[in-house]
């Protein structure tokens, strides 16, 4: 894939970060993200799917440097910033969060939250300049001037998760992470906010790392999907491809396991065991729950393997091949 | 058809259940009027605090003496209210001292973590560990005997509650994600501190502090009471209970109506903080 | 009639807030045939939650609840605390969204279990340990004797959930209030939770209220479907019925606007415009009247609820003759 390098604009390798937590008194490590090679290509949506406590939304944040990596490097346009000050790469690559109403500072204004970042990297020469670049952005996620001075509390999150959108679009980033941004929305602002977000993408060529636990939101929305379970990534390829014809067990499970809108469509018959403590320390992840478990997947990591063009499966069912 | 502004009008509100809520009312306004006599003393009382009449001793209240005269033939309200000064001085600074000190140790514990956060709660345990009283006689035989160096060490004895709840807000807020969309951002450092985090957690501080300037009102009279802090003549509303005391059966009144006074003053402060916090935690609830 | 195991009438839950009346449920009628499952979906502020919770007197805020919930012939809204808490848990059970807020932490699943048991039963401490341990395995849950002794915050979110419902079916109640049960959860282990509830309902005949956002879910799992919007019934049908012809043009638009996994990935959603109705408004016109796309000055009154095919019924001006 060397040919295809000058294309990739953010790029992880070999990140691992773990959490140290006490249960019961007892010192447990988590293994957050255990070793994620992840490549991001310039504009387009990578969808990064899993349940929660896989990792994707700290993978999100290694990107980003919220959080510092233990080992691994990260590369952002030929640049390995893994160690560098962030400060002036962070209006590169912004953020956007599940809950909206916890991302937005409620004692400021609205106009206020969207300047922030204009301030902080002294964009704009005066503050009536950039209240006015503020009201831009905010008119691009369709929000009316009046909003500048109201407090965030006062708006519903739909419009919340708005304000987000434009306080990240300010410093004219090049790469957005959207952890979930739509989870936590009713229906009709999911709908509003997945067409924003690809409106927004066209218009400005943005580069997308899309996290969700939603298989339809992020099938719609992404170019490529990866799938992470606890910490690794089990499956990588073109949406579709990943959406119908997906190759590792769990995909195949996640997939399954989505309740359809559709009363004829009876559920499928694939049930994952219940998540289990023991994952074996050198097999694979998934093993406990796997219905298709071999003795190869209690002793050997699979590592990712192309098992179609551009799509790769870590997994023992695919060795052979 | 949500109306524009209504977070400013959230902020109103909280203002506004306040003043709605006749407890409070009435607890600030007898807040007030004690603060104003105190302060305005000289020109409230017609006597001196240490102006004696040896033929007034264990005067009753009458028109002219309206608490009546304490041993040595001082009015006694005139005392009550000059102790008021001292009282309500040295708490209030205590407790400004307290929240300066607190503030800063506890953002520093609450942001840094880690061995920072450890050392500063481990510290504080330690100072929480000895009893108010010790810490004072403590602080002043080190320190000299002397009304500043006893509001320090007024203030000591508050630090380590006051310390521990900024924390606590501190560590609240920090893990909320506009903290971290603001890290996002670039925000570090200070103005993290005084632009998302402060703005945040003063309702919350502000409240507890009043309970503290409660406590510490009553740290000081029992301080004056066992004879620690001012000292004679000057007043001080727990030295006037002391002087009292000994003509109790006596003479009631020269006990009695003083610790009213106090009792209805920490009452006061304590309902307005109840009534602060339950504007500030109303306007939570209604806001989801 | 007597084939109704619940019947609500006129129902209209009110709070009083610092702003003015909020106006949860504003005037519905439903009935629980026995052995059905009756789904409320509904956006967050639909009132669907609300009423629900207000049959079993578990709301807070000095909500005012007028109307009439007949069960067994008393109404549930006119009954004393102490013959409410005798039918709550025996007779009527709820499982919520959160199960961890619903469990002490104090006590282990046994202690959970057995003291739901010795509430409503008169049985030894023997007995209701055996009948406990049968419960959790017909929920599901291997090695039930170690579960017993764990505490909640021990077992993950699926589990936790499979406890609720344990100790929800543990008294062989007749209706079960289910209130977002696998929203907080991973779509596979909400799979696992669907299919077991599907399997109790066929296997003991419970009747069940299940409140969801998800059409998915409604799909899967329900027999007929509300559909509320701004306190109010807007919509009523089989679930085949609502999928295959849905009348109301909220539903209408709500439906369309699912991503789903066979999409034309490059149009755009359909969005519902607008906001959702202010629940503080007085405004006594249809709820839906702001956004919908069809309004006139009739909507300013409610419609009557019309029948258009048999068990459908829609509140909306254009269906009324």
């Amino acid at each position: 894939m060397s040919s295809e390098n000058t294309a990739v604009l953010i790029k992880g390798e070999n990140l691992r970060k773990e959490f140290q937590s006490r249960v019961g008194g007892k010192r447990q490590v988590t293994r957050a993200v255990d070793g994620v090679s992840i490549e991001v290509y310039r504009g387009e949506t990578l969808g990064l799917v899993g349940e929660s406590g896989c990792g994707k939304s700290t993978l999100g944040r290694l990107l980003l440097r919220l959080s510092e990596p233990d080992s691994g490097t990260i590369t952002y346009d030929g640049t390995d910033i893994t160690n560098v000050n962030m400060h002036d790469y962070r209006k590169e690559m912004q953020i956007v969060f599940q809950d909206p109403a916890g991302s937005l500072d409620p004692k400021m204004k609205v106009g206020d939250i969207v300047a922030e970042g204009l301030e902080l990297h002294k964009i704009g020469s005066s503050r009536a300049q950039r209240r006015q670049m503020a009201q831009e952005q905010l008119l691009q996620v369709g929000l009316g001037p009046e909003c500048m001075d109201r407090h965030p509390g006062s708006f519903s999150g739909g419009q919340q998760q708005r304000i987000a959108i434009a306080r990240a679009l300010a410093l004219s980033p090049r790469f957005l992470v959207c952890d979930e941004p739509v989870s936590s929305l009713d229906v009709s602002y999911q709908a509003q906010i997945m067409n924003l977000l690809s409106d927004l993408q066209k218009k400005l060529g943005l580069t997308y790392l899309f996290i969700s636990h939603d298989l339809n939101v992020v099938r719609r929305l992404s170019d490529r999907i990866a799938v992470m379970y606890l910490g690794r990534v089990v499956e990588q390829g073109p949406a579709d491809q990943v959406c119908t014809s997906p190759r590792h067990p769990y995909t195949q499970a996640l997939l399954a396991a989505v309740p359809v809108p559709d009363p004829d469509v009876k559920p499928a018959d694939m049930e994952l065991a219940d998540i289990s403590a023991s994952v074996p320390e050198n097999g694979c992840a998934f093993l406990p729950r796997c219905p298709y478990a071999k003795d190869a997947c209690a002793s050997v990591k699979p590592q990712l393997k192309e098992v179609a063009e551009g799509h790769f499966c870590a997994c023992h069912l695919f060795a052979e091949q | 058809m949500r109306s524009s502004g209504s977070a400013t009008k959230k902020e109103a509100s909280a203002r506004l259940r306040f003043f709605k809520n006749p407890v409070s009312v009435a607890a600030l306004i007898v807040f007030a009027v004690i603060l104003f006599c105190c302060v305005f003393a000289p020109v409230v009382s017609r006597y001196g605090y240490a102006e004696m009449r040896v033929s007034e001793r264990f005067l009753k209240p009458c028109s002219d003496h309206i608490f009546g005269c304490d041993y040595a033939g001082r009015d006694t309200f005139a005392r009550v209210l000059y102790g008021g000064r001292n009282t309500l001085k040295i708490a209030a600074v205590a407790t400004v001292l307290a929240a300066l000190g607190g503030m800063t140790l506890g953002i520093i514990s609450g942001i840094c973590g880690g061995t920072t956060d450890m050392l500063i709660m481990r510290a504080m345990e330690i100072l929480s560990a000895v009893p108010s009283l010790l810490l004072v006689i403590l602080a002043e035989c080190l320190m000299g005997w002397g009304k500043g160096n006893f509001m320090y060490a007024m203030a000591l004895s508050a630090l380590p509650s006051v310390v521990r709840l900024i924390r606590a807000s501190v560590s609240q807020v920090m893990s909320k994600s506009y903290i971290e969309a603001s890290r996002a951002l670039g925000v570090k450092g200070l103005r993290l501190v005084f632009k998302h985090i402060l703005p945040n957690i003063l309702p919350s501080v502000f409240v507890h502090l009043t309970g503290t300037f409660a406590e510490q009102i009553l740290l000081c009279s029992i301080m004056g009471y066992v004879g620690v802090g001012i000292n004679p003549p000057q007043a001080e509303w727990g030295l006037i209970i002391f002087e009292g005391y000994a003509s109790l059966r006596t003479a009631p009144h020269a006990v009695l109506l003083p610790a009213a006074v106090i009792a209805v003053c920490v009452l006061s402060v304590n309902l307005i903080g109840n009534g602060l916090r339950d504007a500030v935690d109303g306007g939570d609830r209604s806001d989801g | 009639m007597t084939d109704n195991i619940l019947q609500v009438k006129d129902l209209t839950v009110t709070f009083p807030t610092a702003t003015g009346e909020l106006y949860a449920v504003r005037g519905i009628s439903y009935d629980i045939r026995s052995g059905e499952t009756l789904g409320i979906v509904g956006e967050s502020g639909s009132g669907k939650s609300v009423s629900a919770f207000s049959l079993m007197g578990l709301l807070k805020g000095g909500a005012m609840v007028e109307g009439e919930a007949l069960f067994d012939g008393q109404n549930l809204l006119q009954l004393d605390q102490s013959r409410l808490e005798a039918i709550r848990g025996k007779e009527i059970a709820m499982i919520f969204q959160d199960p961890l807020s619903s469990l002490d932490p104090c006590f282990t699943v046994g202690n959970h279990l057995t003291e739901t048991l010795l509430a409503h039963r008169q049985i030894s401490k023997a007995e209701a340990k055996k009948q406990a341990e049968e419960m959790l395995n017909a929920v599901g849950i291997r090695n039930a004797g170690r579960v017993m002794n764990q505490y909640p915050f021990e077992l993950s979110g699926g589990m936790r959930q499979r406890i609720m419902i344990a100790i929800a079916l543990l008294c062989q109640p007749r209706l079960l209030l289910a209130d977002e049960p696998t929203t907080a959860l991973d779509v596979t282990v909400q799979d696992q939770i669907l299919k077991l509830l599907k399997r109790l309902k066929d296997q003991n005949g419970t009747s069940m209220l299940f409140i969801t956002h998800n059409f998915g879910i409604v799909a899967r799992l329900c027999d007929r479907v509300i559909v509320m919007y701004g306190g109010r019934i807007v919509e009523r049908a089989m679930v085949a019925d609502i999928f295959r012809n849905p009348v109301h043009p909220y539903t209408k638009a709500l439906l369309s606007a699912i991503p789903r996994m066979d999409d034309d990935k490059t149009r755009p959603l359909p969005v519902i415009a607008g906001q959702p109705h202010d629940p503080h408004s007085p405004f006594a016109g249809c709820p839906f009247k702001e956004r919908c796309p069809m309004a006139d000055e009739k909507c300013d009154a409610m419609p009557q609820e019309t029948c258009i095919e048999e068990n459908h019924t829609v509140a909306c001006w254009r269906y009324l003759q």
